[in-house]
């Protein structure tokens, strides 16, 4: 068991930085997850720490060691790759002993080990098949018991459930987590899928573009997102974004005004900020309420009825697209004009860089998690 | 009959009826079969026949033994003839002994009772019957059973070192990054425009004075580094997941293991396509081994023939049987991989 | 091998992959070809470099004096030329018909036949048959007293004396070079049929398009590609014919059906003196030849399907 720092890990594919000083360190026993969309260099970094990839620049330390030079199979790492990435020509028994056979491991300790990984990940029963007659789940479960079986100080995981179906993808999530339970070694998983980031992490590590965007606990992440794409990207459906101005500037809150729209009151901290700058306000879909009476003006374009909860799409004014949660069902239908208020203590404001993709909130702590 | 007119006028998938153009193309493909088949049977038949029958003009085309009878009385059997007699009548007779232009003839059934005949007036009554004399003669020569050894010793081990020299580099140029790997690819398929024909003298050179002159590593060598199979291997290789290399990597493996364990067993459908290849170019090479071997006793089965059938008292019953059992083996690696040669070849365009 | 790796590197490993094939190529493939030029360019029949005369372009010269090209009986090498004649005429006439051949084949068995797979490895066969066991297959029908010459006898033709004859000699082997290898081009140009996509043809039922103009405005064009590599892959093996043409014939009678690879293999090594300087001279000669040959199938597979 050992920490794994990151110390100003960078890569470059040719000229281009596919991952740019990356900082990080993941403790003992933790599930720490790297979360990003497609091509932003998750699984470089994965293939870097399991010894795969070399290091441009920057270090990659266990326990204060560096150790990018260390080949692949010294580094006591297992890993479990999307396509299971089980050797075809093998069966089940033989893909679980390949590795320790190529260690030396002596034959009854091998057999044991088999035993008691696929009683631990219920393969027993098609240990002696090949990978093609075993369907996407079972695969699944060899393929991690592969890893398993090696007794590895540290998993690697990349997105090892991408190609399951949706309800066994559920099904394995919370299995992946009963065996993190149950060994307690430290655990590293790629994903781009934020919801089994938010489900499965201790810690949850955003990639955007080959640059850390923020790292922490699922919640601190949800709560206190520390810019615009952080916030845009974890929770679903995804977090509303109008454009604001400041209009004045209070003790314990910022009034914005978003054009055409009476002002909203956010209860955030404007820095620097003066009044007549631009903002960005941010509000979840489920911190907008609809409303009898009074309210900002609404019309409804599209309704998503799942029973257990709807999803109203429309416009506040003239080209601010908001999505609007609501528990339950409702009776709104298109071209609907309905009243809607937004929580204060669920806005969020970013900041307006022009030229920065990338948006700052006002204020790294909102008001309503410093209540809790 | 009418059965088997009903099974050919059905088209495949589709009913309806044949259009003409589906009679010509039947009648082409009929003309084509006879015209392919034809020459190869008629070998193999004559494979069979006696050196006295492969004179006979217009030969016969099964090859036959006459009839012979057993008589009461007699020790052995006697040959049967049709006899054709004076009042223009043919019965069938057996012949006792011959003298001159006549010969002893009897009934069967009363072998006391001889007529003189002339022997204008019989034809000996024969039946199909493959002789095996031929092949028997060739594996009581050890002359031949030697060929045969050179062809398969050159054609086994050049065969493997195709397979495993090739498959390393393929290995190599597929599953790797390196720098100068695309020149490598390069000079590979580049070797490809270096057909042996151009360079006969100068790799006469080179083999002699690697003192392979008369071996048959002389053969062997030269042909186990080939563009082709490095091609077909590395399109191949390059299917395979790289993922699945990474996780050999993880579990310890070795390069070289998982070029053995995990790389060759999985290449195995274009490793056997090459095998098929290789093991039928060493088998009917025949130039190069014309230069290189000189020595009869170190002559393929190919050198063998081409030495036998342009001696002046050539002998066709054994050239014919041994041409048979040279391309025996061929045929059956036809017969029975052919699925995978004609991929093989309609997907990369090698042979 | 682990202990191996340990010395040399993980990086270093491809390398060592490499270098079984990479010495077989260099010692059998690319040193040849830099001495065929070494040898062309000196003369003599020692084998040995050393004890080779430089003698310049001299070769070639004699190669290629001629006092008529039309007349290979007035150039100093006149077998040389005949056997250029020889091998042109081949070629032009061998490609041509098996081309023809192979195309009309493939169509074909390209349709929807019963019991097209028999038919096709029934063409293919003779493919992987050697060529001294085709030439063979064909010489024991051709002799005087063979089965040609009996089914002559039966319709009253006398027999013929098929490889006595220069001109039947020279048809006999452009004939068994293509029943021994049209099997391999009907194999391209079936492929190369079967690419076609089945909804093109839809497509031109749909605009009720006839079987001829099906043939001539969609399979033909569309095909194009495939059937210009076969012209040139036919062509860059027919230049080499060697085998099966050596065999049945010998080159003979006379020189009639004597090609240059013949040519070379009898001036270098069947011959004495052993004259290696003018056999490597021909050889570059057949290879200005191939690559003129190899640069066109590079550029005929280059060509998009849709031009
Ligand atoms: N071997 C490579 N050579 C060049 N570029 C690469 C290589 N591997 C990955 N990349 C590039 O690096 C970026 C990150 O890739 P990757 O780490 O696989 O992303 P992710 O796993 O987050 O989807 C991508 O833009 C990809 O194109
Ligand atoms: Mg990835």
């Amino acid at each position: 068991m050992a920490t794994l720092e990151l110390i100003n890990v960078t890569k470059r594919f040719g000229s281009t930085e596919v991952v740019r000083d990356v900082n990080l360190s993941i403790r003992t026993g933790e599930f720490f997850v790297f979360v990003g969309p497609s091509g932003c260099g998750k699984s470089t970094i994965l293939r870097m720490m399991a010894g795969l990839e070399s290091v441009s620049s920057g270090e990659i330390r266990i326990d204060g060691t560096a150790i990018n030079d260390k080949p692949a199979a010294e580094r006591g790492f297992a890993m479990v790759f999307q396509s299971y990435s089980l050797y075809p020509h093998m069966t089940v028994r033989q893909n679980l002993a390949f590795g320790l056979e190529n260690i030396g491991t002596a034959r009854p300790e091998i057999n044991r080990r088999i035993e008691e990984t696929a009683r631990l990940l219920r393969i027993d029963s098609y240990l002696d098949r090949r990978p093609k007659a075993l369907s996407g789940g079972q695969r699944q479960r060899a393929a991690i018991g592969r890893a398993v079986v090696r007794e590895p100080a540290m998993f690697l995981f990349d997105e090892p459930l991408s190609n399951l179906d949706p309800e066994l993808r559920v099904a394995m999530r919370i299995e992946i987590g009963t065996i993190h339970a149950r060994l307690g070694n430290t655990m590293i998983y790629v994903t781009h899928d934020q919801l089994e980031a938010m489900s499965m992490a201790d810690r949850i590590c955003v990639l955007r573009d080959g640059q850390v965007e923020q790292i922490g606990a699922p919640l601190d992440l949800y709560n206190r997102p520390a810019n615009r794409f952080v916030a845009g990207f974890i929770g679903n459906p995804r977090m509303n974004f109008l454009d604001a101005k400041i209009e004045k500037i209070e003790s314990n809150g910022v009034q914005v005004v978003v054009e055409g729209v009476a002002p909203i009151f956010v209860l955030a901290d404007a820095g620097d900020l003066r009044p007549g700058d631009p903002v960005t306000l941010g509000i979840r879909p489920q911190a907008v309420e609809v409303q009898q009476g009074t309210g900002l003006d609404f019309i409804v374009e599209a309704t998503e009825q799942l029973g257990v909860e709807s999803y109203i799409y429309g416009e506040l004014v003239k080209g601010s697209k908001l999505i609007i949660q609501q528990r339950g069902q409702t009776p709104v239908t298109r071209g609907q004009r309905i009243k809607i208020s937004l929580h204060p203590r669920f806005c969020h404001l970013f900041r307006t860089s022009p030229g920065e993709p990338a948006l700052e909130p006002v204020e790294q702590r909102p008001l309503v998690t410093a209540a809790q | 009959m009418n059965s088997l007119l009903t099974f050919v006028s059905r088209r495949r998938g589709t009913h309806g009826s044949l259009h003409w153009t589906d009679w010509v193309s039947y009648a082409y493909l009929c003309l084509g079969t006879i015209a392919m088949l034809w020459p190869v049977a008629w070998l193999v038949l004559s494979s069979f026949k006696s050196e006295g029958q492969l004179q006979d003009f217009p030969a016969s085309v099964m090859p036959y033994s006459q009839v012979k009878v057993d008589v009461a009385g007699m020790q052995d059997q006697l040959p049967l003839f049709n006899v054709k007699t004076t009042d223009g009548t043919v019965t069938q007779m057996v012949q006792i002994r011959r003298v001159g232009i006549t010969a002893e003839m009897a009934f069967p059934n009363e072998p006391g009772r001889t007529i003189e005949v002339n022997i204008d007036q019989r034809q000996p009554v024969t039946e199909t019957k493959f002789a095996w004399g031929n092949y028997r003669d060739l594996f009581h020569s050890s002359d031949f059973v030697g060929y045969a050894w050179n062809s398969i010793f050159i054609t086994a081990m050049s065969t493997i070192i195709v397979l495993f020299v090739n498959s390393l580099a393929a290995f190599a140029l597929s599953k790797y990054e390196f720098r100068g790997r695309s020149t490598a690819y390069v000079l590979s398929i580049a070797t490809l425009m270096i057909p042996p024909t151009i360079v006969l003298v100068p790799l006469f050179l080179v083999v002699n004075q690697l003192g392979l002159l008369n071996t048959p590593w002389g053969i062997i060598l030269p042909g186990a580094a080939t563009p082709a199979g490095v091609f077909l291997l590395r399109q191949y290789m390059l299917t395979i997941p790289d993922d699945l290399l990474d996780a050999a990597r993880l579990d310890a493996a070795s390069e070289w293991k998982i070029y053995w364990r995990i790389v060759l067993p999985l290449a195995a459908p274009a490793l056997a396509v090459l095998a098929v290849f290789a093991i039928v170019w060493r088998w009917n090479d025949f130039l190069w081994p014309l230069i290189v071997l000189t020595r009869d006793d170190q002559f393929t089965l190919q050198l063998a023939l081409n030495s036998y059938q342009g001696e002046p008292q050539m002998q066709w019953s054994s050239i014919l049987a041994m041409t048979v059992l040279t391309l025996l083996p061929i045929a059956c690696v036809f017969t029975f991989l052919q699925r995978y040669i004609q991929t093989g070849i309609a997907e990369t365009g090698i042979r | 091998m682990a202990a191996l790796q340990k010395r040399v590197g993980r990086r270093a490993m491809p390398w060592l992959f490499l270098l079984p094939n990479f010495i077989l190529f260099a010692v059998f493939a690319f040193l040849p070809l830099a001495l065929d030029l070494v040898y062309a360019l000196t003369g003599g029949d020692q084998l040995s470099l050393s004890s080779r005369p430089f003698i310049g372009g001299e070769n070639f010269s004699s190669l290629l004096s001629c006092g008529n090209y039309l007349d290979p009986t007035t150039c100093e090498r006149d077998l040389f030329w005949r056997s250029l004649f020889n091998t042109l005429l081949f070629v032009v006439v061998q490609v041509t018909a098996m081309v023809l051949i192979a195309l009309t084949t493939a169509l074909i068995l390209n349709r929807n036949l019963r019991a097209r797979g028999f038919f096709r490895s029934l063409v293919f066969f003779p493919v992987m048959l050697s060529p001294v066991v085709v030439a063979l297959i064909w010489k024991w029908m051709l002799l005087r007293q063979g089965v040609f010459n009996a089914w002559l006898e039966n319709v009253g033709i006398a027999p013929i004396d098929w490889l006595s004859s220069p001109n039947w000699a020279f048809f006999w082997a452009v004939l068994v070079s293509i029943w021994a290898h049209v099997g391999f081009y009907v194999l391209i140009l079936l492929a190369g049929l079967q690419a076609i996509p089945r909804d093109i043809y839809e497509a031109a039922d749909m605009d009720a398009t006839g079987r001829w103009r099906k043939l001539t405005r969609i399979t033909l064009p569309l095909l194009w590609p495939n059937l210009l590599v076969v012209i040139v892959l036919a062509l860059i093996r027919g230049v080499q014919t060697f085998d099966e043409v050596y065999v049945l014939t010998g080159g003979g009678p006379g020189s009639a059906t004597k090609l240059i690879v013949q040519f070379i293999y009898e001036t270098g090594f069947a011959t004495q003196p052993r004259l290696y300087g003018l056999a490597a001279a021909a050889s570059v000669c057949l290879a200005v030849l191939l690559i003129g040959l190899t640069l066109a199938q590079l550029r005929a597979n280059r060509r998009p399907v849709n031009e």
